[in-house]
C-alpha cells in the first residue's frame, strides 16, 4: 500500500516540481518538494521501508532531469538516511528534525549536483552556486516544510492507522 | 310680463359656464382654488396606499427573499462561469497570438520544416536550464534538432522519448554555440551560464564589436541552422593584453515566458564521430 502510494504521491509531486515549483525562483534557486516529501515521510514514526520512497523519487526525478540519476539517488538516499537517523533518535518534535534535514539535504543534493556537473565539465564557480542557488533553495525549501510535513503526517496516519487502545 | 329667455339661450348658458370653467382651469386660474380641497384628499389617499403597500410587502417579502437568494445564487454561478470563460478566452487569445507569430516566422523561413510543441515543464534541478516539451520521437523529433520561437533561437533537443523531449536552452551553463556578430562580421563562441547570462567569447581583438550588434548562429560545426537570431550585444570587454575580446549578450527570447516553441525537424546536427582519429593499436 505504502509503495503504491509512493508511486502516486511522488509522481504527482514530480509533475508539480517540474511544472510549477521550478517556475518560482529566488535568484537561481528553487524548492525541491520531492526531497521534502522523502524527508518528511522518513521522519514519520509509523513508516517502515522509507527507502522505497527514496528509490522511487530518485528514479522519477532522474528520468526527468538532465542531471545524472545517480546524483538524485545518492542525494535522496542521504536525505532519507538522515531523516531515519533522527527518527530513531526519538526526537519529540519531528518537524524540527525536518527543518534540520531540509537544510542539510538541500546542501547535500545540490552539492552533489554541482560536483557531478563539474566532473562532466560544466564550469560553475562554487561560490556563485552557493550564493545564487543553494542558499535561496534552502530558504524556499524551509518555507514549504510545514505544509509538506502536514501532508506526509496525514498520509502516514491514513496508511498506517494507530491501533485503538481499549 | 314675466318673459322667459328663449329656450336655446337657456341651453347655451350651462355650456358656456362649463366652457368658462374649463378655460379658467386650463389657464391655471382655478389651481389655488382646487388645491385647497384636494390636498387632504391626496394626503388621505397617499396614507392609505402606503399602508396597503406595507401590508403587501409584509406578506410577500419573505417569499421574495427566498426567490432572490435563489436568483442570486444562479447569477453568482453565471458570473463564475462567465469569468472562467473569459479566462479561457484570454488564454486562447494569448495562444493564438503566439501561434500567429510562430506561423509568420515559419512562413518567413520556408526552407525549414517545423513541429510546434508546448513547454510543459522544466528540469527539476536549478543548476540546469532545460525545458520539457510535449512532442517526442513519435512526432519525428530527434536529438540535436534546433528549437526556436518567432523571436529567435531557444536551444536544441538534448534527449527525446516517444511523447516528450528535453530541450537544452541557450542559457544553460553547458551550452556553447558558434555564432556570427553582425554588422561586425566576426565569428565567436556564445556560452551560457548559471545565472542565465550569455557571454560572447573567442572574438578576435581586431573585430569592432559594438553594443546593439546582433548575434546569429553561424552554422559552423553543423550544430545549428545558420542565421538564427540569438541575442544582442549589450557590453564589450576588450583588454589589450588578452588574446580575445568578450561581450555580454542579451538573449532575444524571454525564457521565463516560454509557452510554445517550434522544432526544426528537417535539420540534423553533423556527426563528427567517423572523422575523429582513432588510436592505433599497439604494435
Amino acid at each position: 500500500m505504502a509503495e503504491l502510494l509512493a508511486l502516486l504521491v511522488l509522481g504527482f509531486l514530480v509533475i508539480v516540481q517540474s511544472a510549477l515549483v521550478r517556475q518560482v525562483t529566488l535568484l537561481q534557486g528553487s524548492a525541491d518538494v520531492v526531497m521534502l516529501m522523502v524527508a518528511a515521510w522518513a521522519l514519520q514514526r509509523s513508516v517502515r521501508r522509507s527507502w522505497v520512497w527514496v528509490v522511487v523519487a530518485a528514479l522519477m526525478v532522474g528520468y526527468l532531469s538532465a542531471v545524472p540519476w545517480a546524483v538524485w539517488l545518492l542525494g535522496y538516499s542521504g536525505v532519507g538516511a538522515l531523516a531515519a537517523f533522527l527518527r530513531r533518535k526519538g526526537w519529540e518534535a519531528p518537524i524540527l528534525g525536518l527543518f534540520l534535514v531540509t537544510v542539510a539535504g538541500t546542501l547535500l543534493v545540490q552539492g552533489l549536483t554541482w560536483s557531478a556537473l563539474r566532473l562532466v565539465g560544466t564550469p560553475i564557480p562554487l561560490w556563485t552556486a552557493f550564493r545564487r542557488v543553494m542558499l535561496p533553495s534552502i530558504l524556499l525549501n524551509l518555507l514549504l516544510v510545514i505544509p509538506i510535513y502536514a501532508l506526509a503526517s496525514d498520509l502516514a496516519a491514513w496508511v498506517f492507522p494507530e491501533p485503538l487502545e481499549l | 310680463m314675466n318673459r322667459k329667455p328663449p329656450r336655446r339661450l337657456r341651453q347655451a348658458v350651462p355650456v358656456l359656464i362649463v366652457a368658462g370653467i374649463l378655460v379658467l382651469a386650463l389657464s391655471g386660474y382655478l389651481t389655488p382654488l382646487l388645491q385647497t380641497p384636494l390636498r387632504p384628499l391626496v394626503g388621505a389617499q397617499t396614507w392609505v396606499a402606503e399602508r396597503y403597500h406595507a401590508l403587501v410587502q409584509f406578506f410577500t417579502v419573505p417569499r421574495d427573499v427566498a426567490a432572490l437568494q435563489q436568483r442570486n445564487q444562479q447569477l453568482e454561478a453565471e458570473v463564475s462561469r462567465l469569468q472562467t470563460e473569459i479566462i479561457e478566452l484570454q488564454q486562447q487569445i494569448s495562444e493564438t497570438e503566439i501561434l500567429a507569430a510562430l506561423l509568420d516566422f515559419a512562413r518567413a523561413n520556408p526552407s525549414n520544416r517545423y513541429k510546434a510543441a508546448e513547454v510543459i515543464g522544466r528540469d527539476p534541478s536549478p543548476f540546469l536550464h532545460y525545458v520539457i516539451i510535449n512532442r517526442g520521437s513519435a512526432d519525428g523529433l530527434r536529438r540535436g534538432m534546433p528549437v526556436v520561437t518567432d523571436q529567435g533561437l531557444v536551444g536544441r533537443i538534448a534527449a527525446v522519448t516517444a511523447s516528450a523531449a528535453r530541450v537544452q536552452l541557450v542559457t544553460d551553463p553547458n551550452m556553447r554555440i558558434n555564432v556570427r556578430v553582425e554588422p561586425a562580421g566576426t565569428d565567436g563562441l556564445l556560452a551560457g551560464s548559471l545565472t542565465g547570462d550569455l557571454t560572447l567569447e573567442q572574438v578576435p581583438l581586431d573585430a569592432n564589436l559594438q553594443p546593439g550588434d546582433v548575434v546569429l548562429t553561424s552554422g559552423l560545426g553543423g550544430d545549428y541552422v545558420p542565421n538564427l537570431l540569438v541575442g544582442q550585444v549589450t557590453g564589450v570587454r576588450k583588454l589589450e593584453f588578452e588574446l580575445f575580446q568578450s561581450a555580454s549578450v542579451q538573449p532575444v527570447v524571454d525564457f521565463h515566458r516560454l509557452q510554445i516553441v517550434l522544432v526544426i525537424t528537417n535539420f540534423r546536427p553533423a556527426d563528427y564521430a567517423p572523422l575523429l582519429p582513432t588510436p592505433l593499436p599497439p604494435q
